[in-house]
């Protein structure tokens, strides 16, 4: 009963890693680069949810305000960053995403202190007991919003013209182009849905989670662990890969000492990238797309 | 020298290649031609190692090599050039050349001076010190040659070598291969262009659809009607 | 400022330009990016200091075997990630760096954990400890050069040829007998190696290890910094970036260290940024008309 109880949280955990690692996934099968700041911005959400918090704005009410923030602020990097990065050599795009992680850490840092910080709000505690195991509220709430949002996305992508477009541009960026697509919108609007959900993720963890300078890394490291193990550019990967992970997490944090629980996904990590590196529902070569 | 038996390749649902036989004798060239989509780069790369046959065999001088690296494959004396050049962009003209030059050795100076006959063979010798990304697509051509040449190869495969070349880099580029057959080296040339093909090919094999369709001397091959019916459109006078 | 306080920047320059420009022989020649120097820095850094402090063995020696193990280890890594390229062997590297800390911290028995591990000896030529500053800076100018020195030489050789083949191209460099492969096996453990030598310097150095201090992601992150502020592929790129990165940390430290936590690391993000965008050959491009 207690490895359910293990593994039920494991699931509720996973949502939202899947939530954070969808939106790392759709910008790097759009744009080919991995966006190591990408967990940088889940914690610039937390703390701007945070300070909204502050300032009586629950974090549910928050996700109105916070979502538009960091969509703009994506738009923003998008455009007078990472766009400049696309065309160039292989070690700009790496060193570029991560000069800016570490360059908002270290901002955070700055302006907010090393503190951990955390909201107190009325339903954080609350659990129901469903067939006599317990769930978190906000959790399961968490857990929802990634299904809707992950819905949402998938209706988006494949039914509507744009969603289209950025499927197209993440299968071939230059016919895309050819075919009269504009690319550079593409570019931008995939940018500001990853950050978006990113936003989303935030306002949602911000009940469950401290905040402080360096939780970014912690999420993006599930986030690149997912995204491998579920394949690049695969919706459906980065879900069921979240959820794989947050219940391996739990119950090697269960059954295991917990400094050896990071180990665990690590080594599983590099064990797909040795033999996989296309992840278990990405195509076969394709972890070479795009690097050419 | 080359021998390729039985040799199948699906990708997903599609037999790109079903039990197709090669055999490539010493000496003379090899052309190897069929419509897009026929199964030649597929069957280049088997035969150099870059794919695994799903079935069949591949040997050379009698040695089972179906599954050795292309590495492997050079070093027992078979080279390969590229359908789409693939010049190493940052290094020079030579030092290019002598990445193929040091296939036999690993002294520097020996590497070099393979290096740089190969370059005089292909006429390249002038333009030794200019970095790869500076040359034109002709050029660039003859620099994949030379590059195999300093490997000191026994065989050549060359994956349409008169791609994307105009009529006078054309007429050169015959000439030079016509040449390295005088002076003995085994030549297996994939070709689209009839013209090339024609001039250059002692034997000629015809892909189609991932089979083998016809082979033996030009000029019976090129008046095959099922050749014709498949390829040509009309009969081609191989009396070149 | 004092004396040794130059010296104490000389030495760290020099440190850093070795071990940028093992990181350089990687990521320069090869190709591959590495994010995971830092566990070599440790290994290294452990190993000498571990056997110098526990069984009494001379750094001289000590340093050799933790070159050794940091080698055995890489290749190991690179045998794993024959399958990666560009931004995923990126991954793998930054995943197997904090495998090594977090194991560092784990196995207290081996390495005490996050207490670290504490050089108490007297000065002696054979602990190589001194008392002055002197001695450390050149050793650490030896290291640099000796570093510097194989990239030079390296260039010229089949094993530079193969390397840079494969960095530009490497299905062409294989159709020419070069072994990718191994290739990739040689020149990660050939880095490592070299950047564990440093690592066991600093430990010298400083005489203090611990798992954070030793092994932390940002001294992954220096080796790439430097070398991409000074010129990326070139055997002298590090030594102009250490020039130019480590005495501008060690003013930033000074001047704002204690007070303002965080804007060190802020400028260090920015100034990545930038160099890449406006510099992405480097400051040797200043130097070399090429």
């Amino acid at each position: 009963m207690l490895v359910l109880q293990v593994v039920l949280s494991g699931l509720l955990v996973g949502g939202i890693y899947a939530l954070v690692a969808v939106g790392l996934n759709l910008v790097f099968g759009v744009l080919r680069i991995i966006n190591f700041a990408h967990g940088d911005y889940l914690m610039l959400g937390m703390y701007a949810a945070y300070w909204l918090w502050r300032h009586g704005v629950d974090p549910y009410v928050g996700i109105l305000l916070v979502v538009p923030a960091l969509a703009l602020f994506g738009a923003l990097t998008e455009r007078f960053l990472i766009r400049y990065t696309l065309a160039a050599h292989a070690h700009v795009k790496i060193f570029v995403t991560l000069g800016l992680s570490i360059a908002l850490q270290n901002l955070a840092l700055l302006v907010f202190k090393a503190d951990y910080l955390s909201v107190r709000v009325p339903y954080q505690t609350d659990v129901w007991q469903v067939f006599g195991l317990a769930v978190s509220v906000p959790r399961f709430v968490a857990f929802v919003a990634m299904l809707v949002a992950s819905g949402a996305l998938f209706l988006f992508l494949k039914k509507t013209d744009f969603g289209r477009a950025i499927r197209a541009t993440a299968q071939d960026r230059d016919t895309a182009r050819l075919m009269g697509i504009n690319v550079d919108a593409v570019h931008l609007m995939t940018f500001v849905i990853g950050s978006a959900l990113v936003g989303l993720a935030a306002c949602l963890m911000l009940p469950i989670y401290y905040v402080f300078p360096t939780i970014g890394i912690e999420f993006v490291v599930a986030a690149f662990v997912i995204v491998v193990l579920g394949g690049l550019g695969s919706l459906h990967g980065a879900l069921v890969g979240g959820l794989v992970i947050g219940v391996v997490e739990q119950l090697s944090g269960y059954f295991i000492d917990s400094t050896l629980r990071q180990v665990v996904y690590f080594v599983v990590f590099m064990l797909v990238l040795a033999v996989r590196p296309a992840g278990l529902f990405g195509q076969r070569g394709a972890e070479e797309i795009g690097l050419k | 020298m080359i021998e390729a038996r039985d040799i199948s390749k699906r990708y997903g649902g599609l037999a790109v290649l079903s039990d197709v036989a090669l055999s490539v004798k010493a000496g003379g060239i090899l052309g190897l031609i069929g419509p897009n989509g026929a199964g030649k780069s597929t069957l280049f790369n088997v035969l150099t190692g870059f794919v695994r046959p799903d079935a069949g065999r591949v040997s050379f001088d009698g040695r089972d090599i179906t599954r050795l690296s292309p590495e492997s494959r050079n070093r027992l004396g078979i080279a390969r050039t590229f359908q789409i050049v693939k010049p190493f962009l940052r290094l020079t003209v030579l030092e290019n050349a002598m990445v193929g030059g040091f296939s036999r050795t690993s002294h520097v100076a020996e590497a070099r001076q393979r290096a740089r006959e190969a370059l005089a063979l292909v006429g390249l010798q002038g333009r030794q010190a200019d970095p790869a990304h500076t040359l034109t697509l002709g050029d660039l051509k003859r620099l994949e040659l030379a590059r195999c040449v300093a490997t000191g190869p026994r065989v050549l495969l060359l994956d349409e070598v008169m791609g994307g070349l105009n009529l006078t880099e054309m007429e050169q580029m015959v000439r030079l291969v016509g040449g390295l057959r005088d002076r003995g080296m085994t030549i297996v040339v994939v070709e689209h262009i009839m013209d090339a093909i024609t001039a250059l090919a002692d034997d000629l094999v015809v892909l189609a659809q991932g089979r083998v369709l016809a082979h033996g001397k030009p000029a019976e091959v090129l008046r095959d009607p099922r050749v014709v019916d498949a390829y040509l459109g009309e009969p081609l006078d191989a009396a070149a | 400022m004092s004396l040794n306080l130059w010296l104490d920047i000389a030495f760290m320059t020099l440190v850093w330009a070795g071990i940028a420009a093992a990181w350089n022989f990687l990521a320069g020649y090869a190709g591959q990016f590495s994010l995971g120097h830092a566990a070599f820095l440790g290994i290294g850094a452990y190993t000498s200091s571990l056997l110098l402090t526990r069984a009494a063995l001379t750094p001289w020696i000590g340093i050799a075997a933790g070159a050794f193990i940091a080698a055995a280890v890489a290749a190991l890594l690179a045998a794993m990630s024959l399958r990666t390229r560009g931004p995923f062997f990126t991954l793998m590297t930054i995943a197997f760096a904090e495998v090594v800390r977090i194991l560092s911290m784990y196995f207290k028995g081996l390495t005490n954990g996050s207490e670290g591990v504490i050089i108490e000896l007297p000065a002696k030529l054979s602990s190589m400890i001194f008392d002055g500053k002197w001695p450390y800076v050149a050793l650490a100018a030896l290291y640099a050069a000796l570093v510097i020195g194989l990239c030079v030489w390296a260039r010229r050789t089949k094993l530079g040829y193969s390397l840079l083949s494969v960095r530009e191209d490497e299905d062409a460099a294989r159709s020419l007998g070069v072994s990718s492969y191994r290739m990739r096996i040689v020149a990660t453990a050939i880095s490592a190696a070299c950047a564990a030598v440093g690592g066991s310097l600093l430990a010298q150095y400083t005489l203090f290890i611990d798992p954070d201090s030793t092994m932390s992601f940002m001294l992954s992150v220096q080796p790439a910094l430097i070398t991409i502020v000074g010129g990326l592929g070139n055997a002298f790129g590090p030594l102009l970036g250490a020039a130019v990165v480590v005495p501008l940390g060690e003013l930033l430290r000074g001047a704002f260290g204690g007070g303002l936590a965080g804007l060190h690391g802020f400028i260090y993000g920015v100034a990545l940024i930038v160099i890449l965008l406006a510099l992405p050959d480097g400051v040797v491009r200043v130097f070399l008309r090429r």
